[in-house]
């Protein structure tokens, strides 16, 4: 099996916009195991980092600030071990004042624990350096190489010397490391066996003033840090790490200069904020429309009229009528005829938002034309369009009337052509006001394609707003309310005037006669 | 701020009697909608016929629309056209459809119709020389409602593959699904 590297951990690079000093760096450890139940009381406060607060234990350290182990408080406690200047201080730190030792605990710059950055760096170019010497001596091309590389003169060298001195000159470094003691000591505080792990390095460019962060910031819940050795051993605590920095006075400016700058953005953008409504208590409905094809019909040139009727209490200002273009057949052996049209109808219509509204009836008639420009109708379709948003398609049988005898039916198809026509073609929806004379005949399909979206006020969508809370929904629901009891009461107004008004008129029959 | 996002392809032309096809499209939409990113116009590449007689292009599409208005909902306008082996080009199909509302993935297939020659003269022409009659008012493909005047003969189909994403659009009260 291939041996996965699981680490999460990633580095950062933070471009500081505050003093570093004014750093906040919050560390969360606890067991990887240790499970606790939050209480009820810790749900009611709604706390948004409930996990973190469950058993983790939290450190909070400044920017090189120095806190001490166990094994350094008794080490720099004794003045025989300090010999630095550095550890001096660290003794008169400590027997001036009662520190106590700390299981996450301090590297500070001076402590000098991990090389930083730029010595790192310098390592690996030495190191490379010297691999490539090693290679050039056991290709005996030092000396050729030196020519080159030596020569003022030559672009080459100058290209040499300006990558050995690429990276980091006059940048200067200053680090902080946050480590776990997990060292064993026996009872007198003398150390055992010396156990570290870092769980987290600070490496700060004072020149360009830029923080490295290794590893980056993250949350105990979703992406917890596991303890580890610089070996890859791990120690069975998870961490979280968290930067922050002190606030400023300067908070209260800044949150009025970002108020003006979102006023600034909403009228600049004002016409994509307001986006098309319909007026309070309709609904609006989008239908895009395509006729596509017509297949499966005798004659080779046709075209398609259509008829749209809306039913009542649906409104539209659009078409009622259309006819597609006419187009020739395509004909091939192993396929049925087939009449191109792609004609798409966009359509628009209001409805009362209170109930659903009934289906648009669109009639098609397919017509065909000869070279002689006779117009005969081929058949006829009838689709009852439902309002319910959706994308869809259909396949319409065509159909025409047809006399019941079958040679007269032929022989007019064959001398005159067509069919005969509806007056009225309400009967394709009511098959029972069809003539019995006739009966109908398929004469081919029809393909459809639309797509319905409806669109409604907010207002009647959002929760009831409450009482005490004023806003521009509140206004829109009570408009909304107040003219719905308006036309109920005026609906019984009439409902009550209409027989008054008949026992008048009885009354004015009776008066007069 | 209601957003639409239409991700997929224009999967090839089938049908057509010509051996190499290519396809302009363009995005056509109302004065609501405004396009965020991506291209609402462009070309594909020149598709053999292969051996059953299709076409395949597979050109990307990619476009954000955002939009303050369900009018003028985005539709796809097509001009197939063919090259020949003296490297002529014509128009060979127009088509036009509508983008679907609802969101989700949609295979659609788009009839396609050419003007036809309108005399004898011109057919023959078009027959031994190639060529044909194309629009001179494109805008016929996609908002004419009484075009019974334009004679055309019928040609092969598009194929075209897209995902549609709306976004925010419930917030506006849209119902689309």
């Amino acid at each position: 099996m291939n041996d996965f590297n699981r680490s999460n951990k990633v580095t950062g690079v933070h471009w500081l916009k505050k003093p570093i000093t004014s750093l906040n760096i919050k560390l969360h450890l606890k067991p990887e195991n240790g499970i606790a139940l939050p209480n009820f009381e810790d749900f009611t406060n709604e706390s948004a980092n409930l996990v973190q607060t469950v058993d983790a234990t939290e450190f909070n350290f400044k920017w090189q600030q120095k806190t001490f182990s166990t094994w350094e408080l008794s080490r720099y406690s004794d003045i025989h071990n300090c010999i630095s200047d550095t550890e001096l201080e660290y003794h008169e730190i400590i027997k001036d004042s009662s520190i106590e030792a700390s299981k996450v605990f301090t590297y500070i710059h001076e402590d000098n624990y991990l090389p930083t950055p730029k010595t790192e760096n310098l390592r690996e170019k030495s190191d490379g350096f010297e691999g490539l010497t090693s290679c050039m001596a056991k290709l005996s091309l030092n000396g050729t190489l030196s020519r080159f590389v030596n020569e003022d003169t030559m672009s080459m060298g100058r290209l040499f010397r300006s990558e050995d001195n690429i990276a980091v000159d006059g940048d200067s470094w200053m680090s902080m490391h946050v480590v776990l003691d997990n060292s064993e000591y026996n009872e007198d505080s003398q150390l055992l066996l010396k156990q570290e792990a870092v769980l987290l390095s600070l490496h700060h460019n004072t020149t360009r003033n830029y923080v490295i962060v290794s590893p980056d910031v993250n949350t105990l819940e979703w992406n917890p840090y596991a303890v580890e050795t610089s070996t890859g051993v791990r120690w069975n605590y998870v961490y979280a790490l968290q930067l922050e920095f002190d606030r400023e006075d300067d908070v209260d400016d800044l949150e009025i200069l970002l108020k003006k700058l979102k006023k600034k953005w909403h009228s600049k953008n004002k016409h994509f904020l307001n986006f098309t409504m319909p007026s309070i208590g309709k609904k609006q409905y989008f239908i895009t429309f395509e006729i596509l094809s017509a297949k499966d019909f005798d004659a080779d040139e046709l075209y398609v009229e259509f008829f749209i009727k809306y039913p009542d209490g649906v409104t539209s200002s659009d078409v009622h009528h259309g006819r597609t273009h006419v187009t020739t057949s395509m004909r091939s052996e192993d396929e049925p005829t087939q009449a191109h049209f792609a004609q798409t109808v966009d359509l628009q219509v209001e409805a009362d938002d209170d109930h659903e509204p009934a289906p648009i009836k669109v009639f098609f008639e397919v017509i065909s034309t000869d070279w002689w420009g006779r117009h005969r109708t081929e058949g006829y379709a009838y689709l009852p369009l439902p309002l319910d948003p959706g994308h869809r398609t259909r396949v319409l049988t065509c159909v025409r009337p047809e006399e019941k005898d079958k040679v007269e039916a032929e022989s007019r198809r064959f001398f005159v052509g067509g069919c005969h026509l509806l007056k009225d073609l309400d009967v394709l929806t009511k098959p029972r006001m069809q003539n019995t004379d006739f009966h109908y005949a398929s004469s081919g399909t029809l393909h459809l394609r639309w797509s319905t979206v409806a669109q409604s006020t907010i207002a009647c969508r959002l929760p009831p707003a409450q009482p005490s809370v004023s806003s521009a929904s509140a206004v829109l629901q009570g408009a909304e309310a107040v003219l719905k009891q308006y036309r109920k009461a005026r609906a019984r107004l009439a409902a009550a005037t209409r027989d008054l008004k008949c026992h008048d008129g009885g009354g004015d029959s009776w008066v007069n006669g | 701020m209601a957003e639409l996002h239409i991700l997929g392809n224009i999967h090839g032309a089938s049908n057509f009697k010509y051996q190499s096809l290519f396809c302009r499209y363009s995005f056509q939409a109302g004065p609501n909608w405004t396009v965020v990113s991506g291209l609402p116009e462009g070309q594909t590449v020149s598709g053999q016929l292969g051996s059953s007689q299709s076409a395949v292009w597979s050109h990307p599409l990619d476009i954000h629309y955002i939009t303050k208005g369900l009018q003028g909902w985005p539709k796809l306008l097509l001009h197939v056209s063919c090259l020949d082996s003296l490297g002529r080009t014509w128009t060979v199909g127009y088509s036009c459809c509508s983008l679907p509302a609802v969101p989700g993935y949609h295979e659609i297939e788009l009839p396609c119709w050419a003007p036809s020659a309108a005399t004898l003269t011109d057919r023959i022409r078009q027959y031994f020389l190639g060529g044909s009659h194309q629009l001179l008012q494109t805008d016929i493909i996609n908002i004419g409602l009484d075009r019974l005047k334009l004679k055309t003969e019928s040609r092969g189909t598009v194929k075209l593959h897209i995902d549609i994403v709306l976004r925010n659009f419930s917030q506006f009260g849209v119902e689309y699904k």
